[in-house]
Formats: C-alpha cells, sequence, structure tokens
C-alpha cells in the first residue's frame, strides 16, 4: 500500500511546467491587458483526477475596452517535432481548450471559483473587472469570452506550432464572440537551466 | 415579499441579465405537472442562464447567510436548478445536487429538497460506481449524503452511516491501486485529493451519527466544529490536488451540514424539560414518519417566538397552512403537562369540526401515547355512552385524561358545567386549532365567547391560538394575554409550504377544437395580478364542442377533470353541492380508462360502505376507478377512512363539497374549483 502521509510530506519539486505557467501570466499581463489577481490555480498533474482546473483564468482587457473572461492553458514543450505533441495528444493543449468551450459547466465552476477569491482578496479592481466580464458572459444575444492556449518552447519559432491547432479550433468555434488566441513563446534558453537560473545558480 | 416576488431580487442583482425569470418559472412549474406543456428552447436557457448567475450572487453573500436576500436566493437558486433534472452520471452532476441540496436547506426549503431527492432516488442510487478509488469514495459519500436528506426511519440512517464504514474496508483494496497507477510526478496531487475525501467521509458519519442520537459520540455536543474542522482539511487538500470542483463542492456541503443540524430537534430542543427529551426520542425512533428536523417556521418559532417561553400566557402563532403548527401546539402541551400535569393540570384541544377531532385525536394519540400520557376525545353532538356525564361529574375530578380533543362549542358546554374549573384538575392549556375562525360570524362568535369564558372560570388557563395570517393577530393575543400576549409570524412570507401556482382557467379556439389555458393569479395582499397565460390542454376533435363544455361551470369543471385524472397525480375538486359531487364523479368514472390492480385498502373501504349504504352506493363503484367523494352526506366513519385513503395517495381524485377545507392536509397536485364563491359564511378560508 502507498503510504499517503509521506506523500502529501514529500515537497513537490518545482518543475518546468509550473515556470512556463509564471512566464505565460506575466508575458500576458505585460503586454496582452491581461489581468490574473488569484494565481493559485492550477490543473493538477493527476490524469485519474477529476480535470477541473486550467491554467489561467483571468480577465483580458479588449480593443474597445470591455472585459472579458479569460480562461487558458499552457503547455511547455522541448520537442522537435513541430507541432509538438503537446498540442495535440489527448491531454493536449487543443484539446484541452475544445473541452473548456464545450463544458459551460466546467468554466461555470471556475467563474465560482475565483467569485469566491473575490470575497477573500477585496481587491476592488477585481470586483469590477468581474461584474464587467460577467456582463459580456452572460451578453443577452451571445456569451462573450476569451480563450487563451500558450505555447512555451526552447525551440527554433515556427508557425507550424500551432497553425494546425488553431485551424481546428477556430473551425469548431461556431460563435464569433467567443475569442480565441495561441500564442507560443520561444526562449533562447534550453528548458534545462530554466530552474537553475530563477534560483541564480545560473547565468 | 410574497413568494413570486422573491424573484425580483435576483432580476434587481443582474438589471440587464434577467428578465421574466418569475413568469417562465411559473410556467416550468405547471409543466412538472401537465405532461402538454413544455419550455421553448430560449425560455431554458433563460433559466439555466438565470442559475448560474444566481449562484454568483449567492457566493457574493456567503458571509451573510443569515439575512433574508441571501435566503430567498438559495430558494430561487432551488427553483431554477429543479425546473429540469437531465442525468445524473458525472462528479460534476454530483457538484450539482450538492448545490441543489445545500441552497434548497439555506433557502429554508428543506421539505422541498426531500421531495426533489425522492423523485431522484433512482438516478442517484444506480449512479454506476466505478473502481477508480477518488470516484468511487465521492459518488458512494454522495449516496449516503442523499441517504440522510430523504431517510424515512432512523434505521435508514444507522444503515447510511454503516456505508461509510464499508469505505473504510475499501479503502485496503482500492486504495493503493488506484495510486500505483498514477504517474510518480502526480502521486502527490492524488494522494491529497485522497486524503480530502476521506476528511469528507468523516464529515458525513459525523452528521448522520448526530442526526441519530443528538451527539456525536458519548458526550460531544460541539458538532459544528467538528464540520468545520474536518471541512476545514478537505479543502486544503482539495485545494493542494488541484481539485477546484471539491473545494468547491465541499463550501457548499459544510453551510449544508450546518444548517442541517440547525434544523434538527436536537438543536433546537435539547434541555428544554423531561416530557420533551422523552417525547424527541419517541419521535426520532418510531417506525412511521419519524421527525428529526423542524421546518423553518417552526424552528422559528421556538426560537425567534419564544414559543417555550413560560413567560408568556397567550401565542397566537399565524403561520401559513401545513407549516407543521400541530408538532408545535405539541411541544406547548408537554411544556404545560410538565409543569402542571402532578397537580393534576390537563390541556384541551379545540377545533372547528369533527373530523378534526378524529384526526387530532388519532394524531395526538400516536405521538403523546408511547410516552405515557392519556388522550380522550369528545365531539358527537348527542350524548351516547355517558361519556360526557362522566366529564362534568365533580367538576371533571373523576378523570384522568392528559389531553382532550373536542369541538369550540363541546368544550363551551363542558366547561359551563365545570370542567377545568377545579383545584384538582384545572384546565391549563388550551390549544385553539384554525383559530381564524374568529372572524367569521356565528363560529367567530362562539369562539370568542368560549374564550372569554375560559379566561374567566379557568383561573390558570394558558392559550395557544393557530391560524393561518389573520390581520388582527396581534390584537387577539393582547386580548387575551394582556403584556403577556404574544403573536408569532415568520419574517419570509415568501417561504411556502408546497408549490403552487394560482389561475383561472379558460378556453380558446372553437367547435371541436379548442385549447384551455391556465391565466395566472399572483396574489398581492388581497388583489390578484393577472400573470401569464399558459395552455394546459389541447383539444383536437374531440366528440364534444367548446360551447358544450363552457356551457356551464359544472360541464367545465367535469370535463377539465376528467382531462387532468392521474394516478401518480391526484387532485381535489370542489363541488358546489352535495348533488354536484355525483354528478362530477359519475362522469369522471365513466371518462376514466384505466383498470387498476386489487388494492387490500380500497377493498376494505368498499366491503364497508356496501355494508353501511347498500351495494348500490355510487362510492362503490367510483372506488373502483380511485375516485371518492366526501361531503355531510357520507358518514363520519366512511369520510375519516377516505381522508386516510387520499394521505396514502391511494386516490387520483376526491370530489368534495367545502366539509373538505379545513385544515385538513393531504398530498395533492391540484386544487380545481369550479367558481370563485362557495357557500362559506363569509370569505373562503
Amino acid at each position: 500500500m502507498v503510504d499517503i502521509q509521506a506523500l502529501q510530506n514529500a515537497e513537490v519539486d518545482v518543475q518546468d511546467f509550473r515556470i512556463g505557467e509564471a512566464l505565460a501570466e506575466v508575458l500576458l499581463e505585460e503586454n496582452f491587458k491581461c489581468r490574473f489577481y488569484w494565481n493559485e490555480l492550477r490543473d493538477a498533474r493527476n490524469p485519474k483526477g477529476n480535470k477541473t482546473g486550467v491554467d489561467l483564468v483571468g480577465f483580458i482587457e479588449i480593443d474597445n475596452g470591455e472585459v472579458l473572461f479569460l480562461f487558458g492553458e499552457v503547455k511547455t514543450s522541448s520537442e522537435q517535432k513541430s507541432p509538438p505533441q503537446v498540442m495535440t495528444n489527448p491531454y493536449g493543449l487543443e484539446n484541452q481548450l475544445k473541452d473548456l468551450y464545450n463544458d459551460r459547466n466546467k468554466r461555470l465552476i471556475l467563474i465560482a471559483y475565483i467569485k469566491n477569491k473575490i470575497n477573500l482578496t477585496n481587491n476592488d479592481d477585481f470586483k469590477n473587472d468581474f461584474a464587467a466580464a460577467i456582463k459580456n458572459y452572460y451578453n443577452q444575444n451571445n456569451s462573450t469570452y476569451m480563450l487563451y492556449g500558450v505555447l512555451v518552447r526552447d525551440t527554433r519559432p515556427d508557425e507550424k506550432d500551432l497553425k494546425q491547432s488553431f485551424d481546428k479550433l477556430n473551425r469548431d468555434i461556431l460563435e464569433n464572440t467567443i475569442g480565441l488566441k495561441l500564442l507560443a513563446i520561444y526562449l533562447p534558453i534550453s528548458k534545462e537551466k530554466w530552474l537553475n537560473i530563477i534560483n541564480g545558480l545560473e547565468i | 415579499m410574497k413568494a413570486n416576488e422573491k424573484y425580483n431580487i435576483l432580476s434587481k442583482a443582474f438589471p440587464e441579465l434577467i428578465r421574466n425569470i418569475d413568469l417562465i418559472i411559473q410556467k416550468a412549474k405547471i409543466a412538472k405537472r401537465f405532461e402538454t406543456i413544455t419550455l421553448n428552447d430560449s425560455e431554458s436557457q433563460e433559466i439555466l442562464k438565470a442559475k448560474e448567475l444566481c449562484e454568483l450572487k449567492i457566493i457574493e453573500l456567503w458571509n451573510n447567510q443569515d439575512n433574508e436576500e441571501s435566503k430567498a436566493l438559495c430558494s430561487i437558486y432551488f427553483d431554477l436548478a429543479t425546473v429540469k433534472v437531465g442525468k445524473i452520471a458525472t462528479d460534476e452532476d454530483i457538484l450539482e445536487l450538492i448545490k441543489i441540496i445545500a441552497f434548497g436547506y439555506l433557502g429554508e426549503h428543506a421539505h422541498f429538497v426531500k421531495d426533489f431527492l425522492n423523485q431522484q432516488k433512482n438516478q442517484i442510487f444506480d449512479l454506476d460506481i466505478p473502481e477508480r478509488w477518488n470516484s468511487r469514495l465521492l459518488r458512494k459519500c454522495f449516496q449516503v449524503v442523499v441517504s440522510l436528506v430523504i431517510r424515512k426511519s432512523w434505521d435508514d440512517i444507522s444503515k447510511a452511516v454503516e456505508l461509510i464504514n464499508h469505505l473504510r474496508e475499501e479503502q485496503k483494496q482500492y486504495e493503493g491501486i488506484f495510486l500505483n497507477q498514477i504517474k510518480e510526478e502526480s502521486q502527490p496531487y492524488g494522494a491529497a485529493e485522497i486524503v480530502s475525501l476521506y476528511h469528507f467521509a468523516k464529515t458525513i458519519e459525523i452528521l448522520g451519527k448526530y442526526l441519530l442520537e443528538g451527539k456525536i459520540d458519548s458526550s460531544h455536543y460541539d458538532i459544528e466544529n467538528k464540520i468545520k474542522y474536518h471541512i476545514r482539511i478537505a479543502k486544503e487538500f482539495a485545494n493542494a490536488s488541484g481539485n477546484i470542483m471539491l473545494e468547491l463542492l465541499y463550501q457548499y456541503f459544510e453551510a449544508f451540514g450546518i444548517k442541517l443540524v440547525r434544523n434538527t430537534i436536537w438543536y433546537t430542543l435539547t434541555g428544554v424539560n423531561h416530557w420533551v427529551s422523552e417525547f424527541n426520542k419517541f419521535i426520532s425512533k418510531r417506525e412511521e414518519n419519524p421527525v428529526f428536523e423542524l421546518l423553518y417556521p417552526q424552528k422559528e418559532s421556538i426560537l425567534k417566538g419564544e414559543l417555550l417561553n413560560p413567560a408568556y400566557r397567550t401565542f397566537v402563532v399565524s403561520l401559513p397552512t401545513s407549516s407543521g403548527k400541530t408538532l408545535l401546539a405539541e411541544y406547548k402541551i408537554l411544556q404545560a403537562l410538565n409543569e402542571f400535569k402532578e397537580r393534576g393540570g390537563w390541556v384541551a384541544y379545540v377545533v372547528p369540526t369533527k373530523t378534526l377531532v378524529n384526526q387530532i385525536y388519532i394524531r395526538l394519540s400516536k405521538d403523546f401515547n408511547p410516552i405515557g400520557l392519556k388522550i380522550e376525545k369528545a365531539s358527537g353532538a348527542t350524548e351516547i355512552d355517558g361519556f360526557e356525564s362522566y366529564l362534568v361529574e365533580n367538576k371533571g375530578d373523576n378523570t384522568d385524561f392528559d389531553v382532550l380533543v373536542t369541538t369550540y362549542e363541546k368544550i363551551n358546554l363542558l366547561i359551563r358545567q365545570g370542567l377545568g374549573t377545579s383545584e384538582k384538575r384545572p384546565l391549563v392549556l388550551v390549544v385553539v386549532d384554525e383559530a381564524h375562525n374568529i372572524e367569521e360570524k356565528q363560529r367567530g362568535l362562539n369562539l370568542e365567547l368560549l374564550l372569554a369564558t375560559i379566561r374567566n372560570d379557568c383561573k390558570e388557563a394558558n392559550f395557544i391560538l393557530l391560524t393561518p395570517d389573520i390581520p388582527n393577530a396581534e390584537q387577539v393575543a393582547e386580548w387575551l394575554g394582556g403584556e403577556r400576549g404574544k403573536n408569532i409570524q415568520i419574517e419570509f412570507d415568501w417561504w411556502q409550504p408546497n408549490e403552487r401556482v394560482v389561475g383561472t382557467l379558460k378556453t380558446e379556439g372553437r367547435g371541436r377544437n379548442f385549447d384551455i389555458y391556465l391565466q395566472t393569479l399572483n396574489t398581492v395582499k388581497g388583489s390578484y395580478n393577472i400573470g401569464d397565460k399558459i395552455p394546459i390542454i389541447e383539444i383536437k376533435s374531440e366528440n364534444i364542442t367548446k360551447s358544450e363544455v363552457t356551457s356551464s361551470k359544472l360541464e367545465f369543471l367535469k370535463f377539465f377533470s376528467s382531462k387532468i385524472l392521474s394516478y401518480n397525480s391526484p387532485i381535489i375538486i370542489l363541488a358546489s353541492d352535495i348533488s354536484e359531487t355525483y354528478t362530477i364523479a359519475d362522469y369522471l368514472m365513466e371518462n376514466c380508462n384505466h383498470n387498476f390492480n386489487d388494492d387490500k385498502d380500497i377493498d376494505l373501504l368498499k366491503k364497508f360502505v356496501q355494508s353501511e349504504l347498500g351495494n348500490d352506493f355510487p362510492l362503490v363503484k367510483y372506488l373502483d376507478k380511485r375516485i371518492a367523494i366526501h361531503s355531510s352526506a357520507i358518514p363520519d366513519e366512511i369520510r375519516y377512512l377516505i381522508e386516510l385513503l387520499m394521505t396514502e395517495g391511494k386516490l387520483q381524485a376526491l370530489v368534495a363539497t367545502t366539509t373538505i377545507a379545513q385544515g385538513i392536509n393531504f398530498p395533492v397536485s391540484a386544487v380545481v374549483m369550479g367558481s370563485y364563491n362557495y357557500p362559506f359564511q363569509g370569505p373562503m378560508p
């Protein structure tokens, strides 16, 4: 029998995917008017568990100043092949985003979850963004929100990494009120070095 | 705020997003009864949207669960979520069901939750239980929760708690397999989820034990902190495992658990007195209709209304019909007897009709005989067995009952002859049921005189008047009790003992093709708002025309009732006089093509009717089609048996005159009336 207590006490290593997620979040906030007020939300790396989490839940301000919910997934890959499997495999980014689009309940759980966090943070910007996003999400005519997929790579940039998945998703998402963005971030440093650089052990 | 107005709270919270939800809800409620009505796509979408927004608003007010807005929103959520329930198959569906249970409880409609879960029972207990340990745990725990809510007996709860123990056995078998199946890097997440579920299971076990005994183990009464403790850990581990669905589920479950605890008779009525404790033990353990929880108005009456505060001599309890006033009276009776029984004190329970004398007598005997109290009744207009002269001999000093159930008129006679006025056998409490009769011309006067007589002649007597809302409750309380009089009303008047939609039936169309639709009426302080038109039945090429159907109210009443006849949804049809009961019942019988299997209770009643009223009495053939009539033309005993069958859901229609209208509780799906005006003295009760 597995010792549950021992598993609980074991420190979870900071894994590469965590770094990718953090990077994605910062980049989205800096460059795309995205706002994340609650960062604890991570999809458990528990394939037998309930797949209720996503990597990113927050808000995005679009061109006309409107604020929308943003639901996003982040994947990290060093695979040389393009597109990498993390885009296309059954638990890959493409399917995860499709799932978010199809599963209204899943989105509701995410929205309810961060609504709860407003009570904890008591942050007015958070409240205002939420109220604005709700109006668009429950729009009389069509629900409006944004799906975001971020791929973090340490390979050479290649359009093929995203194109196939984007085309597929774009075809599947019928409503033009639902935004879809796929973004690839290419770092010139190999994945193995990330953790040490963050910890100041390597430059 | 009336029941239908509560939906405005939601519309106001999201003014641009939610419209007309009250009308859609009404339609949806009627749709549950009439198969012919369905919601269209856009209506279903509106309901879904309103439901989700309602949940978000509830979360916003999460830290103020006791305020009215919050409770109303929870009850709205329950209404919206139970309009249409799909398949229950996934873990997410379980979250939805837990939400429905929790919000039903938080919205003070635990009794609706029970009904709802009973309807979904088969789906819930047929739920696929996988071998995967996390899902298995969650699903089994959920089934136990449902068993705890819908329990029919003490035994059901005990078995449910036992199921949690089985999980401990299963742990050995499934836990290791589950964790070994997960990749190493994911094991801590999987383990955290399992740990969180163990604490969830533990909380359920604690709740079950508390329901059974009013304590957790031999001495532990601090149940709320126990629940909070385990749920806090469960939430922490759910968070660590990244399972946000479970985190939400625990949040809702915790609120439900604490509400359930606070609704129990244990929470509200422990340590009142010896009789109450004995009574609680008995009513929770008995086989038939055990009581573990109080309804919202009952709890409010005891806690906020201070019903058991002996400083008050008179209580006027103004609560909606079927909100459980009798149980409140029972607690009050026990309190009075606790104080005065040793000195010979007794209680009078007075009601307006002979039917009610029987009903209350049976109820009190069932509830009080087992704890050693003696109940008597006196109702006959004429003296047959010398019982009444015995009652008044030596001012009642020879008697030994604890509670006497009787009519207003009869008790008046008895007290005038001295019963209850002696020091040896003082009348210490008068329970006046259906006290709104005080508003009525003739009986009101009798009742008023009666109360005045008792106040004068029986020095020790306290009063409790049970009534649906009456406008002058305050004055009555003060008249009888002075400063020591108290009127108990519930604060939230949107609270409903049952789900009902009121409307008038109209027809549209011509010839043999026409529709019957319901024009809903919303009562707002005595006036009616006319609401939506909801089509109920579409008549196509019937061998009767619209003008024939609508030629008289009686024709229409017959026709409509026959169209909605259904064994699973019994109805009451109010006829304006005795002869109409036969006309309507004949018509229903002729138009009912369903053949029923033999039922021994029905057969017994048939035989009894045959022996009392002859083989040809029409009721005999009506009963074959599970239809009965109820009027003063039917002897008391038979009427009583009919009422019993109706209560047990063995009749599909009861055609009655206004004899049925006072204070009698049946599970019915619709009451059809031919007219607004029935031959009552004064307004309709």
